[in-house]
């Protein structure tokens, strides 16, 4: 069953329950209403502390939503009335290869096709042709062919994008797209300069259209004959480039429907058009189902996305459940003699449920709609930060906010629902009170003897907890594994409280010892454990952080008494506010508990980030040295006009360079079945001149990573695969490419080819996906294989400026040829410096769990203040001044503050350096875990002092309570 | 114990008035009142007449809107907050009806609580609360909380805690109003053992055997002293009134 269903399932029921006990009990809602007008600050405070949840889950739904959705609009800005394109490439005429596939389509056996359109494509480098600060160069830009009459009759006005596009360009003309020419800064009558097969062309800009449908295809629309033109007299053009890749001839074909609704007859289509191309003898004919696919990345993408925030998030919503269980409890503590009445003239403990619940459930509807609101503030800082640190400088793409109706019900249904359940829940308990304690104001009686129930349930959640660690073991369940003995350990501190309920050692005993089992076992299993937990996803230590978490709040919580001791064995009025200070968390453990275990949550998984983060940053050099073979510049070229070994080498500066034979043919192995494309990179032994690229792992028969690559190159059945090879999105998983797995290559003719994995590389922030021999790419791809990247040396003894002179001069020089030119070290920078700014962006979403926490414990402050006027009327009856009290309040918020921060920082620090030594998540170096001196300090010292800041004015309250007031003495 | 002739406390003028929004209430009118160190003095007066906001008003618990409370030759009422609070801790203790013990503290950790703040060390002052606490009859109940107590046994906690740091006055607001009349007995005779020791007693009751009990009884009626004088003559009064 979809879980989205039972949250709307509970969030209805909690709702439709709501209704009724507002309208049709009248007592229920007397008392739920006056209880929360007597004290409307601090039910302001609760819808406030509830809010944050689901404003952190909205945020993350909105999110995923506007990358789905922005993703999504590409199709419908790029794409139109396009669903699916078919294409060859021809070595000349390709308009009349075009026009040949368009007739096999037309008249082929293809269902709900409703338009052909014929084209030709290729990639080219846009030139806005001025120089110095004005200029802008693309260096990944294409030029399109086709019939403007034809092209409207193929998809409707409103979705082709060409009505206003006037007739067809003729020789010399450009139609472009309005996205393109605004970052190529050219406006219309201006002149577009464009870099192909080794010649340059001028065109004037007729017409600047929307970019929408076919006007978005290409950055230009050119007049049919330019491509092919320009193609055929490249032999005389072309000198000193590289073979580079023909004039494509392509069909987009529309099938039935609108610019998304189309999507679902692409399947069929797709198989339809490949047998009609197969029987008419096309057999390299490339069949795309562009939009579908386009959409299918929009989903995953959106929901990737959705998951981390969610995930991240989780954290936060964890904090604010433990926040709200704090308050319900303190509610309920405050009126427990008012309950105990409500109990003793009738009340059923069902409707003592109800009543409360009526009560809670008017806060968390409340909070569930603020949050809902707030959400999309927060929903629209993340996208802020998240396309500023992705923004490519030569994307048209951008990531808008969308927030849809829909996803902000969700949102509120979801943080309600978690509220409410919450609020029963906790309700339960305060329905369970016993009438003559709660009448006399008394704690609950201490029971005596077993319940025989609860002692069964602990047992059984021990054994269970046992038994699913050894399942876990046997089967590779890596969850399970780590997470069975520590829940069994959980679990035996209640059999140990349910079978000596009036003994406090063996329980305190159990309270330290079993949570320390829980935290050696969750840190010991990767080593006691290796192979099962070999590729642990980062969910993995997600839960890991959890579990340590509780498991040192419980140790925390049993040895607090220790600090009451300290306190307790100096004098003065310091010690004596610490006394005081220490007393109230010390007596009530398990508020402290829930407390403290939502300061330590949110800590933690700021630390873990800003670990990961640091030790990210710390990497890119030696990243730098894994991949680069020992050479300092990646060239990378458009396919149009790509840089030949000898253009090169022929720059000062430049020692030596290599090229590789790039192509995306399609793969599948043992955990992609799908076919999905990934690059290729043929290399030869120009790219092993200084050294190998690193690899992480190796088939044992090779001495060393060297060996590889020779084996490679002599034997075409082996392969080198990247560490995210064939894992879609890249980021965590729980699954990897292994050496000796089986790979299975599919060209675009759909030739298969079985390749052998001989080694994965360390690191591949270059996306070099898989190298193979040239030899072999250039057999197996012969046309779509095409020389664009080139590793390069510098001169020897040359320093890091140097190198950074010749990649600038390099570029500059090749600037027709669409090159991107730059360091490894520089490349691997940014590449990690996007990793770590989105780490970054999830702490700064992760500060709203941090505003929980301080929001939090300075509501739990207020109801303190409260709920102790009584006693603090006393102390200051007794001669405590207001100053000692309020320090007393104000060492308590510290307690749990630094509490959180210890536990936090210290479990966050060694999850962050399990991850680093035994996971394959980031990629990162194992040995290479770096502290983040800085954040850590910033995480520790900014919390801390908000917390103390939060706590402050209580504290003031309380010091200013007139004794005589608070005793409730005056007649 | 038979009061000296110089007053340890000298009420004069003392007036109260309570405001709730518009509403006053004169709580106190114009209270003269002295009492000598070493007095037993019971407080009578049906219920919302004042007796506790005299109490409240003597001790420094409250502020007064006119007239003067001197203690030791200070005005209390004239004093900052804090310099009354310090002087609240070096003289006087407090017996409640309702106990008011610190629950989330063990007997000898409330009882200790006046001492600590006089400046005693730790151990010093546990070993101290121990021996009061042993005097009001609870050896060997130091470590238990005040829910683990019976309400007598809570009471005689706070009669320790009033008494441990030796202080010249006692005020004690109904303390036996939620005790059994076994237990209130018993507790009454402590506070008359206290008082035999030479410190002051104020206890505010409703129990005509308590209020006949001092020395000194004092009745209280529409924020008034209607009656100051022997115990013994308090009947005949009213008789005539």
């Amino acid at each position: 069953m979809n879980p989205v269903w039972v949250v709307i399932a509970v969030a209805a029921i909690g709702a439709a329950l709501t209704l009724v006990d507002l309208v049709a009990s009248p007592t229920f809602r007397r008392l739920a209403l006056r209880s929360i007008s007597r004290r409307r600050g601090e039910a302001v405070l609760i819808v406030i502390g509830a809010m944050f949840g689901t404003a952190v889950i909205g945020a993350a739904l909105i999110v995923g939503d506007s990358f789905d959705g922005s993703i999504r609009d590409v199709a419908r800005t790029q794409l139109g009335p396009i669903d699916l394109t078919a294409q060859v490439r021809p070595d000349s005429d390709a308009s009349g290869a075009a026009r040949q596939l368009e007739n096999q389509v037309a008249h082929g056996r293809v269902d709900h096709v409703d338009g052909v359109l014929p084209m030709v494509v290729a990639s080219a480098v846009f030139d806005n042709g001025e120089r110095g600060t004005g200029q802008r160069v693309d260096p990944f830009e294409c030029l399109a062919e086709m019939d403007f009459a034809q092209a409207r009759r193929f998809g409707p006005d409103d979705i082709g994008g060409l009505a206003d596009a006037g007739p067809t360009p003729v020789s010399g003309e450009a139609v472009m797209g309005r996205a393109v020419a605004d970052q190529m800064r050219l406006r219309q009558g201006d002149r577009l300069t464009v870099h192909l097969y080794g010649q340059t062309l001028r065109l004037d800009v007729r017409t600047i259209v929307p970019t929408v449908g076919l006007a978005g295809y290409c950055g230009a629309l050119v007049a049919p004959g330019t491509l092919d033109g320009l193609w055929s007299s490249r032999s005389v053009a072309d000198a000193g480039t590289s073979t580079s890749q023909s004039p494509v001839a392509r069909v987009a074909v529309s099938l039935d429907g609108g610019v998304f609704d189309s999507t679902r007859w692409s399947e069929r289509a797709e198989e339809q058009l490949r047998d009609t191309l197969g029987q008419e003898g096309y057999t390299d004919a490339e069949v795309e189902p562009v939009k579908a696919n386009r959409i299918d990345s929009a989903e995953r993408n959106g929901s990737q996305l959705r998951s981390i925030f969610s995930g991240i998030g989780g954290f936060s919503v964890i904090s604010g459940v433990l926040l709200l269980v704090n308050l319900v409890i303190m509610l309920a503590e405050e009126r427990k003699v008012e309950f105990g009445l409500l109990r003793a003239v009738g009340f059923r403990r069902a409707h003592l449920l109800r009543s409360f619940g009526l009560e809670g459930s008017l806060y968390a509807i409340a909070a569930s709609a603020l949050g809902s609101a707030v959400s999309v503030g927060v929903g629209s800082l993340v996208i802020a930060g998240t396309q500023k640190i992705f923004a490519e400088p030569n994307s048209t793409f951008r990531i808008d906010l969308f927030v849809r109706v829909e996803t902000l019900l969700l949102a509120a249904g979801i943080g309600y629902a978690i509220s409410i359940v919450t609020v029963w829940l906790a309700s339960v308990r305060v329905a369970r009170l016993n009438i003559i304690s709660s009448i006399r104001d008394l704690p609950d009686p201490r029971r005596a003897s077993r319940h025989v129930g609860r002692l069964a349930l602990a047992i059984l959640g021990t054994t269970g907890g046992i038994v699913a660690s050894i399942i876990g073991a046997e089967n590779g369940v890596q969850l399970a594994l780590m997470s069975g003995v520590p829940l069994a350990a959980f679990c035996l501190i209640a059999a140990v409280s349910q079978a000596q309920p009036s003994a406090r050692l063996p329980v305190r005993a159990a309270s330290v010892v079993c949570p320390a089992i829980a935290i050696v076992w969750t840190l010991g299993v990767f080593t006691a454990f290796e192979k099962e937990m070999e590729h642990a996803g980062i969910g993995v230590f997600v839960v890991m952080g959890l579990l340590l978490v509780t498991a040192a709040v419980i140790i925390a919580v049993a040895f607090a008494p220790l600090w009451g001791h300290a306190a307790a064995a100096r004098g003065g009025t310091f010690a004596l506010s610490c006394r005081l200070g220490f007393a109230y968390p010390l007596a009530r453990s398990f508020r402290t508990g829930l407390i403290l275990g939502m300061f330590s949550l949110v800590i933690f998984t700021m630390v873990f980030m800003a670990s990961l983060a640091s030790t990210i940053d710390g990497q890119a050099s030696t990243a730098a040295d894994e991949l680069d073979a020992g050479y300092d510049i990646l060239v990378d070229a458009n396919v149009s006009n790509p840089v030949s070994v000898d253009e090169l080498e022929s720059h000062a500066g430049v020692a030596a360079a290599s090229t590789f034979l790039r192509a995306g043919p399609r793969f599948t192995n043992r955990y992609q079945s799908e076919e999905t494309r990934w690059a290729v990179s043929g290399f030869d032994e120009g790219m092993l001149r200084f050294r190998a690229p690193v690899l992480g792992k190796r088939l044992p028969v090779y001495a060393d990573d060297r060996a590889v690559f020779d084996a490679v190159l002599a034997d075409p059945g082996l392969i080198v695969v990247d560490d995210q090879f064939l894992l879609r999105g890249g980021g965590p998983k729980d699954d990897g490419p292994e050496p000796g797995d089986k790979v299975e290559m599919i060209n675009p003719a759909g030739d298969r080819r079985t390749l052998t994995v001989a080694g994965v590389l360390k690191t591949d922030v270059i996306f070099q996906g898989s190298l193979w021999s040239k030899s072999a790419v250039a057999e197996f791809i012969p046309d779509a294989a095409i020389e664009t990247r080139a590793f390069v040396a510098a001169e020897a003894g040359s320093s890091i400026e140097d190198i950074a002179a010749v990649a600038n001069r390099l570029e500059a020089a090749t600037v027709t040829n669409g090159t991107e030119v730059e360091t490894f070290d520089k490349v691997v920078a940014d590449e990690l410096g996007r990793t770590t700014a989105f780490m970054r962006l999830l702490q700064v979403y992760l500060g709203f769990g941090l505003l929980i926490g301080i929001a939090g414990l300075g509501v739990v402050m207020v109801r303190a203040a409260r709920e102790r006027r009584h006693e603090i009327g006393m102390l200051r009856a007794l001669g405590f001044q207001g100053r000692v009290v309020a320090r007393a309040f104000l060492i308590e918020a510290l307690f749990i503050a630094a509490g959180g921060v210890l536990i936090g920082t210290t479990l966050g620090m060694i999850t962050a350096y399990q991850v680093v030594v035994n996971s394959t998540a980031f990629s990162l170096a194992a040995g290479s875990f770096s502290v983040a001196v800085v954040p850590l300090i910033a995480i520790a010292l900014i919390p801390t002092a908000f917390a103390l800041a939060a706590a402050a004015q209580p504290a003031r309250a309380v010091g200013r309570i007139r004794p005589a007031v608070a005793l409730r003495i005056a007649d | 114990m038979p009061s000296t002739d110089a007053p340890i406390l000298s009420a004069r003028g003392v007036r109260k008035v309570y405001r709730t929004g518009a509403v006053e209430v004169e709580a106190l009118r114009g209270i003269d009142l002295d009492l000598g160190a070493g007095e037993m003095v019971t407080v009578m007066g049906p219920s919302g007449n004042g007796k506790t906001t005299l109490l409240n008003c003597l001790s420094g618990l409250d502020e007064i809107d006119a007239g003067s409370v001197v203690i030791d030759g200070e005005d209390i009422a004239a004093m900052s907050d804090a310099r009354r609070t310090d002087h609240r801790a070096a003289r006087m203790g407090f017996i409640f009806q309702s106990f008011n013990l610190i629950g989330v503290l063990s007997a000898a950790e409330n009882v200790e609580l006046p001492l600590l703040l006089a400046g005693a060390r730790p151990k010093e002052a546990r070993g101290r609360a121990h021996e009061m606490l042993t005097r009001v009859g609870l050896d060997g109940r130091d470590r238990h909380r005040p829910a683990e107590l019976s309400g007598g046994e809570q009471q005689r906690v706070a009669i320790a805690r009033a008494l441990v740091s030796e202080p010249a006055i006692i005020w004690a607001d109904e303390p036996t109003g939620n005790l059994d009349s076994t237990t209130a007995t018993a507790v009454l005779d402590l506070l008359l053992e206290v008082h035999s020791a030479g410190q002051t007693l104020v206890i505010i009751t409703h129990d005509a055997d308590i209020g006949a009990s001092g020395e000194r009884l004092i009745e209280v009626r529409n924020g008034q002293l209607v009656y100051d004088g022997s115990p013994d003559h308090a009947h005949a009064v009213h008789s005539r009134d």
